[in-house]
């Protein structure tokens, strides 16, 4: 379409575009005002080494997790595996279970004294595991939770490849094996760089798992540093860094993306033949019983051990359903609130493009780059002394800075598939540009609006920086709770909260693998 | 098998579930020559491609390329090209690349990649990315990179049905060129008559998964020897008609009765349009219902006494209007007549 979008739509994305510049002007003016000391922090031994700490995480972190993912991506779509449909599911599934909490169920199960592993271990004269804790524990935990990034990914990616194009190479005299690596892995590279992203970003972002696996990345030294000193500089500096790796990271995907190969076809999903694995299917097996097993078995039965045990001492769990109401309120507010927020930027990018619309979707951006730690400290220096400071709008605030760039992808997504013409046809039945959007676009994206909504909902679900720092005095959340309890070592509110917790994940998740493409019939 | 014959095809069946979509079907293709499977969509052409192809297996009966039992051998192992429908070309490769994609154990690579380009006319073209070609290119390029390894048999499928018409048209003449220059031999699947008709050697019509008909394009249109291939393959109508001592009597006249047919057989005799002429008369056999102009001719439908409609084509200058009374000839070049059914 040409022209100018509707005035409303240009005035909600001009919004947008101030909300996520907010972060970032914090870090400037914090930055600025530290001056001489921020450049003498930047190279600052300790600096440094936390920098190298968080690159190694995060690139360790990748490696196994694609290691993870994109066997698993072909061998749930494309082979006999058996049962295929199950692990399918499963093995997206440990996605429910926040970082957090699987960190402390592995810690839990095993670290060196004193863990459910070691006790058992203990009649064989074993006294102490190897540690848990540090660099290990942090890769295996986040590893283990992130991997269904690159995983849903790269799936959705194999069922929109065109089969001809495997069977082009077989006919030019490629056998199935060198197809695979010389045809259908590069074509994979763009869907895997995306899911890369994601896990690279959350592992240079997430804060429940270095600070319970006592390792010192960007975002445990952060927080320590708030808590510990009223000087905010070194903070800062930290959260710069990391946006910039982040940023960096974002444009890296992009240019990967814009390489500029686009699906060739527009034809008709064949199912193409599953791949027969012959005696491999037991070896494929084994490897997706122990990723389940290590994902999911482990921390669900390390929860439910504290759950009995709690159980049985007559501990009372009675705040529980008042926690998940509150975890469920703020979960379906943020979802309220991203998704018009993520539709006008979708619309605007994709229907009304100019440098303007371009900059006000990248700006969106500044979410998936800005860990909530840092989010939540520029709204608290920025709201500290008025009414908005600590209440919950300010929360839904943060968490649509932090969120919608998930829910913009999807939507767009969405939008891009449906064809223009359909809105030009409404348009010259007599609909103006709202009543197009209202009765045209938001019906035909409903896929990518219940995608993100699912998937913001699931984010806010497990959030916990941002939360722990926000939060109306006296709120708590599951996330909150399971953050408390686990520092207070009460192990079985602790695992009550996380049952619930990873019980509404699971439902989510399910709504988001139900929009997945399938082949025809399946 | 004698020679010259390089892929042949004998007894073929294959089932999907208990959905027949290849019933017993033969035949062979020689070397260095253009093979159409001319059928509606579901016939079970593309499914006979993919069994040439190796990428389906038969349940029954035998294919033999280049000499060689195909059952079992892997697509790969194969010696046929392939192009596509969509061409399938891979997004993530330039055109050279592409093109040399099937030629990786081959010293002189180079050499058959600029032989191949300069074949399709697309020399120019070697460093860019498919995305960036228009429809008739990636199709020009699908063929060279099918063509490169000069496999015994290349196989197309609807190559032309993602053009525009006129590009089509076009195209055509441009594949055939290229086909009859690389001396290759090609299956060429379709569901358009005009364009089995305009590049093929023999066409095979094929119908609910059998071959109704093997020959030549003029024997397939004139001398059709099913009333579904004489549909199929243009604009067919057919008048009642009589054995009789004389001839075959119709209500457009006698004709000569070149059939083993008894006397008393009732029949249906086949006439295309270009068969049928038809003057103004005022007391003629029937009435201008309708024109359609088309161009290079007037397609008349006629509709004659008996309730009949029957088409002619005329002159595009020739204008009868609707309504008018006329007397309707008919002057097979051939006679094809159809046992009536019932």
């Amino acid at each position: 379409m040409e022209g100018l979008p509707p005035f409303p739509l240009l005035f909600g994305a001009i919004l947008i575009l101030a909300a996520m510049l907010l972060p970032l002007t914090y870090l400037l003016i914090h930055t600025s005002s530290a001056g001489e000391k921020a450049l003498s922090l930047l190279t600052h031994k300790r600096t440094v080494q936390v920098f190298v700490n968080s690159l190694f995480l995060a690139l360790a972190v990748t490696i196994f997790s694609t290691l993870i993912a994109v066997p698993l991506a072909f061998l749930t779509v494309r082979t006999d595996l058996p049962a295929r449909r199950f692990w399918s599911v499963v093995t997206i599934l440990p996605l429910a279970i926040p970082s957090y909490v699987g960190s402390f169920a592995l810690i839990s199960a095993l670290a060196p004294r004193g863990s459910i592993i070691q006790n058992l271990l203990s009649p064989l004269g074993v006294e102490q595991l190897p540690s848990i804790y540090g660099f290990p524990g942090a890769v295996l935990s986040l590893t283990l939770f992130t991997y269904p990034y690159i995983l849903l990914s790269v799936r959705s990616a194999l069922y929109g490849l065109d089969p001809a194009l495997e069977e082009v190479a077989r006919s030019l005299g490629y056998a199935p094996r060198e197809t695979f690596f010389r045809v259908v892995l590069p074509l994979l590279k763009p869907s895997i760089a995306a899911g890369i992203l994601l896990v690279a970003l959350y592992s240079l972002s997430d804060f429940g798992t270095p600070s319970l696996m006592r390792f010192d990345s960007f975002t445990r030294v952060i927080y320590i540093q708030y808590q510990s000193t009223f000087d905010r500089s070194m903070a800062a500096v930290l959260s710069v860094l990391l946006v910039m790796v982040a940023a960096l990271l974002v444009y890296l995907e992009q240019r990967i993306r814009r390489v500029g190969y686009y699906s060739t076809s527009a034809g008709a999903r064949r199912k193409p033949k599953l791949i027969a694995l012959g005696k491999w299917r037991w070896i494929a097996l084994a490897f997706c019983i122990s990723v389940a097993g290590l994902a999911l078995i482990l921390p669900l039965s390390v929860i439910v051990y504290w759950l009995i045990r709690g159980v049985m001492a007559g501990e009372a769990f009675n705040s529980i359903f008042h926690l998940a109401l509150n975890s469920a309120l703020v979960s379906s507010l943020a979802a309220l609130v991203v998704i018009p927020a993520a539709l006008i930027v979708a619309v605007i990018a994709v229907r009304y493009p100019s440098p303007l619309s371009k900059l006000i979707e990248q700006s969106t951006y500044i979410g998936f780059a800005m860990p909530g730690i840092v989010v939540a400290l520029s709204l608290v220096f920025f709201g500290a002394g008025t009414p908005l400071y600590q209440s919950m709008a300010m929360l839904i605030f943060a968490y649509m800075v932090l969120f919608i760039p998930q829910a913009v992808g999807t939507v767009r997504s969405s939008l891009l598939q449906l064809n223009p013409r359909m809105e030009e046809a409404a348009r010259s039945l007599g609909s103006n540009a709202w009543q197009t959007l209202r009765l045209v676009v938001v019906p035909l994206t409903r896929p990518g609006i219940l995608t993100g909504s699912a998937l913001v909902f699931l984010s806010t679900m497990k959030e916990l920086p941002a939360t722990l720092l926000l939060a109306p005095i006296g709120f708590s959340t599951l996330a909150t709770r399971v953050w408390s309890a686990t520092e207070d070592v009460f192990f079985a509110q602790a695992a009550a909260a996380s049952v619930l917790l990873i019980a509404v994940s699971t439902l989510t998740i399910v709504i988001i693998l139900s929009q997945e493409p399938k082949w025809d019939g399946e | 098998m004698y020679k010259g014959v390089i892929l042949k095809l004998e007894n073929v069946t294959k089932s999907y579930g208990n959905q027949e979509a290849v019933k017993n079907i033969s035949f062979e293709v020689r070397r260095g020559e253009i093979f159409a499977i001319l059928g509606p969509s579901g016939c079970g052409k593309t499914t006979t491609l993919r069994l040439i192809a190796g990428f389906e297996s038969q349940d029954d009966g035998e294919i033999v390329v280049d000499g060689k039992v195909v059952a079992g051998i892997p697509p790969e192992d194969r010696n046929v090209g392939m192009v596509f429908q969509e061409y399938a070309l891979f997004p993530h490769l330039t055109v050279g690349e592409n093109v040399a994609f099937g030629l990786r154990n081959i010293s002189n690579k180079e050499e058959i990649v600029q032989k191949m380009l300069e074949l399709v006319g697309l020399k120019s073209f070697e460093e860019r990315y498919p995305h960036q070609l228009s429809g008739g290119q990636q199709q020009r390029v699908a063929l060279a990179r099918a063509l490169a390894p000069s496999p015994a048999v290349v196989l197309l499928d609807e190559p032309f049905s993602n053009l525009d018409p006129d590009l089509r048209a076009r195209m055509r003449g441009e594949v055939l060129n290229i086909l009859r220059r690389a001396k290759t031999t090609a299956v060429l699947v379709t569901h358009d008559q005009e364009e089995a008709f305009s590049m093929a050697d023999r066409v095979a019509v094929m119908n609910s998964g059998r071959i109704e008909q093997i020959g030549t394009p003029e024997e397939v249109y004139h001398f059709p020897s099913t009333r579904f291939v004489a549909d199929f393959v243009g604009q067919a109508d057919f008048i009642k008609g009589i054995v009789e001592k004389q001839g075959i009597v119709t209500e457009l006249g006698v004709f000569p009765n070149n059939t083993a047919f008894a006397t008393g057989t009732r029949v249906q005799l086949m006439i295309r349009p270009d068969d049928i002429t038809f003057t103004p008369d005022e007391k003629g056999n029937g009435v201008v219902e309708d024109r359609e102009f088309k161009g290079s001719e007037n397609l008349y439908s006629l509709r004659l006494d008996s309730g009949k409609l029957v088409h002619s084509s005329c002159a595009s200058t020739l204008l009868v209007e609707r309504g008018t009374r006329v007397r309707v000839k008919a002057a097979p070049v051939h006679i094809v007549v159809f046992i009536e059914d019932r």
